[in-house]
């Protein structure tokens, strides 16, 4: 069987983690796939996180923040949707499948909507894992092993 | 006595090679020619120097010198074990095909990483099991300078076996016993008398091809004269262009400088040496934030002082082979001829 | 080109008094490749050049973060400098982000017909071993000892000059010479699409590739006008940890992606990283491929137009072209 994916959440404090916090207290079902970063914003995202967490060897993002407008900061998350759509445009001309990044806007009160978020991103990750097309990190697993870079560097030209 | 071996042999001459060592040669890559671990159905280029010099094949960018791993007793988790596993290169290698500036490159290392003093274990391994054919160079290009820092385009000393091309031919001299080893009996011929002529005749019109952009008197007289013009206004004028990168020193078969670290990721890692670059700012930023060398002069300065006159006082060997790779990458097109040259009329 | 160059001197003759340096182009190591030239004095300006090789992009001695006061100029300096229509984007770019004082600068523009990429003439001939160019409007003939060969100057042109937008400076106190009108639309990201003709998995295979060669000189860093942190660079630091010391395909392919997306929104399509590059990596790919998108989301185009905010900088409640 595969194993479940490993998907970051990057979730801003006010809106989006009150809003899986409330999917869990109320005993909403959902595949344990998402390990969250709480976050001050979204604002704070620097595109390089959810890139990093990619290229490390995470199956998939899932960014949330308040919705448009409903900003603790008032504009924290509109920066953040330009930076965002721009990272998910940027994906796939370096070669990882852009499906593998999703960012959406979850409130504190949507704690079902919340959990519909995770259980059709999580199957979307599954699927894709299915066939490693566009995986970011090399030959479909994590990207640290030391004898894979060692190897590697045996062949580096010069 | 030469042997001689045609072109058309060359590629199972490669092939017979690879099998019972490590063979680097140079491959024509996305419009540069790179030493890389040959593939027979890569092929091979002898038409240009390699882009980077063959110091890498020896010295390795990145070099791992140990690995670690902790690990943790599950009964008590006080208790921590470290284990610990060197790694020690032992590879019989062939370096085939480089010109002779490249293996002046690795005369020098020897000098620096096996000569007085401390011996460079991972050096020391990676070169005693190498054997280096080298291929004279008989068009020189714009930027080469190799007889004015003491080398020769067609002479090798430091290499095993020295290939001489005339048309489709390539004349053999085995330099050392060991490279004789190399020389298939069956796919090597002896050349005529007159193609030997023909050698000779080439070997000296390459040399006289060579113009000198500056001369230099003898070595410790050079690192003198190089000491003098230390606080010379030319090293801040001559280097307003540079861009301060890595380029001249990555690619320069002497520059060894390199720095040390430790790549973890959880409980396991490697302790890596890498090249490090004295044209760089951090390279000598102290943890006070002070910087001894942050103005470009500086650091150029030192490096062309490193070359021509430090290295002559403790080591006794010039730190140029005239490769000429510097001047010809260089993004902001400083030509270290010149500069040697205007500074050493100087004094 | 000659009575360009003639006009240049004139005009650096009459700047000089007025700025305490020239930054132009002057003689390289060889008759194919020119060097950036700083005049101080007036004996110096019959160093400059004005030819079909002046590629460098000028405007990367500007920035003062880059090169700290009194050690490339002092302070109070007032410079003057040669550029070209993209190199102007580059100048453009570093007044909005406020990096440069225009008051401190004096810009001698003129227009731009393409530059020569010298490394597209090898495999017709060694451009190593060049000791003679002969270069009218259309073509160039060059010679080493053993061979010659001549070309159509239009197909040497760097990729950047065939997609060229800006042929005339677009900020400047002179200008000489008649501006260029440009006859056709062209599309300004064709290396772009090219790439992305590829699948996802050959996309990514083709990187790695270019990875792989990497030696990490970081030239394609330091030879940009925008990347100006120096000393802070989160390329050279181990605090926070990003990139690993080690030089492979995945840690270089880590560092260049970093590099990108500083430059997102910032970068002018100067392509100075890429030509720099000593093992030939299309390094200017990263930043072009944001700046295409940029241009399709916000009609962004760096470097532009003067005063006008970066998207990244700023935000719409409702986004036009994101849902």
């Amino acid at each position: 069987m595969q194993p479940e994916p490993r998907i970051i959440g990057f979730l801003c404090h006010w809106c989006s983690y009150a809003g899986a916090d409330m999917a869990g207290t109320s005993r909403m079902k959902q595949p344990a796939s998402v390990r969250i970063v709480r976050l001050p914003c979204t604002g704070r995202i620097n595109p390089l996180l959810p890139l990093k967490a990619l290229m490390d060897g995470a199956d998939g993002v899932l960014i949330s923040g308040c919705h448009p407008g409903d900003c603790h900061y008032r504009e924290g998350n509109l920066y953040a949707r330009r930076k965002l759509e721009l990272l998910h445009r940027f994906l796939p001309f370096v070669g990882i499948e852009p499906k593998r990044l999703r960012y959406v806007w979850v409130s504190a009160s949507e704690g079902a909507r919340w959990q519909t978020i995770v259980e059709e991103f999580t199957q979307q990750v599954r699927e894709l894992n299915q066939t490693l097309e566009g995986y970011p990190s090399e030959g479909g697993k994590a990207s640290f092993s030391n004898e894979d870079n060692v190897s590697s560097s045996e062949d580096k030209s010069f | 006595m030469p042997k001689s071996i045609t072109q058309d042999k060359l590629a199972d001459w490669l092939n017979r090679i690879s099998q019972k060592y490590q063979l680097w040669a140079s491959q024509e890559r996305e419009g540069i020619s790179l030493l890389s671990p040959y593939q027979p159905e890569a092929g091979f280029t002898l038409e240009r120097i390699p882009q980077l010099s063959a110091k890498g094949v020896l010295f390795p960018q990145s070099e791992c010198m140990l690995k670690y791993c902790y690990k943790k007793d599950p009964d008590n988790p006080e208790q921590t074990d470290l284990s610990l596993e060197g790694v020690e290169p032992h590879l019989k290698t062939v370096i085939w095909g480089i010109p002779p500036c490249d293996v002046a490159g690795i005369n020098f290392f020897k000098h620096v990483f096996t000569g007085s003093g401390y011996h460079d274990p991972y050096f020391k391994a990676r070169h005693s099991e190498c054997l280096i054919v080298a291929l004279a160079c008989q068009q020189p290009e714009t930027t080469c300078f190799c007889t004015a820092v003491g080398g020769s385009p067609v002479e090798s000393p430091g290499a095993d076996l020295l290939l001489t091309r005339i048309d489709h031919e390539y004349v053999v001299e085995a330099i050392t016993p060991k490279g004789a080893e190399l020389i298939d009996e069956d796919l090597f011929g002896m050349p005529e008398e007159k193609i030997l002529k023909v050698v000779e005749q080439a070997k000296k019109s390459a040399c006289k091809s060579l113009e000198a952009p500056f001369k230099l008197e003898s070595l410790p007289v050079t690192a003198d004269k190089m000491l003098k013009v230390f606080e010379s206004p030319h090293w801040k004028e001559a280097t307003r262009a540079c861009i301060s990168c890595g380029i001249c020193t990555f690619i320069c078969p002497t520059c060894y400088c390199f720095n040390m670290a430790d790549e973890a990721q959880g409980m396991c890692g490697e302790r890596l040496r890498c090249w490090d670059a004295c044209m760089f700012p951090g390279y000598t930023l102290e943890a006070s934030g002070h910087n001894p060398r942050l103005a470009k002069f500086q650091r150029y300065r030192n490096r062309l002082s490193h070359k021509f006159s430090y290295l002559i006082t403790n080591n006794q060997v010039l730190g140029c082979t005239g490769c000429g790779r510097c001047i010809k990458e260089c993004p902001a097109g400083i030509d270290m001829r010149r500069i040697i040259a205007h500074l050493l009329k100087e004094v | 080109m000659s009575e360009l160059l003639n006009e240049l001197k004139e005009k650096v003759a009459g700047v000089l008094p007025k700025v305490t340096c020239f930054i132009g182009y002057g003689a390289g190591f060889d008759p194919l490749r020119v060097a950036p030239v700083f005049i101080r004095k007036t004996e110096d300006i019959d160093r400059l050049q004005w030819n079909r090789f002046c590629v460098h992009n000028l405007a990367t001695y500007l920035p003062p973060h880059k090169y700290p006061p009194g050690f490339l100029f002092e302070a109070d300096e007032k410079i003057g400098i040669l550029l070209k229509g993209c190199d102007s984007r580059s100048v453009v770019q570093l007044l909005q982000e406020g990096i440069i004082d225009r008051r401190k600068l004096v810009i001698i523009g003129l227009p731009c017909w393409g530059m020569i990429d010298v490394t597209k003439l090898q495999g017709r001939i060694d451009i190593n071993k060049v000791n003679r160019v002969e270069l009218d409007e259309q073509t160039i003939m060059v010679f080493t000892n053993q061979a010659e060969v001549s070309a159509d100057v239009s197909e040497l042109l760097y990729d950047k000059c065939k997609a060229c937008q800006h042929p005339n400076t677009l900020i400047y106190d002179e200008f000489m010479g008649e501006k260029r009108e440009l006859t056709k639309d062209i599309e300004p990201f064709t290396q772009v699409s090219q790439l992305e003709q590829m699948g996802l998995s050959a996309r990514a295979e083709f990187w790695d590739k270019q990875f792989a060669r990497c030696i990490r000189c970081k030239a394609c860093r330091n030879v940009c006008p925008l990347c100006y942190c120096q000393n802070q660079c989160l390329l050279d630091t181990r605090v926070p940890h990003w990139t690993k010391e080690r030089v492979d395909a995945q840690s270089n392919r880590w560092f260049h992606l970093i590099r990108a997306f500083h430059l997102a929104g910032r970068c002018t399509d100067c392509g100075e990283c890429a030509r720099v590059c000593p093992m030939n990596i299309p390094i200017n790919l990263l930043p072009m491929k944001m700046n295409q998108e940029l241009f399709e989301l916000f009609n962004w185009r760096a470097g532009t137009r003067e005063g006008e905010k970066p998207p990244l900088m700023s935000f719409q409640l409702e986004e036009e072209k994101i849902s």
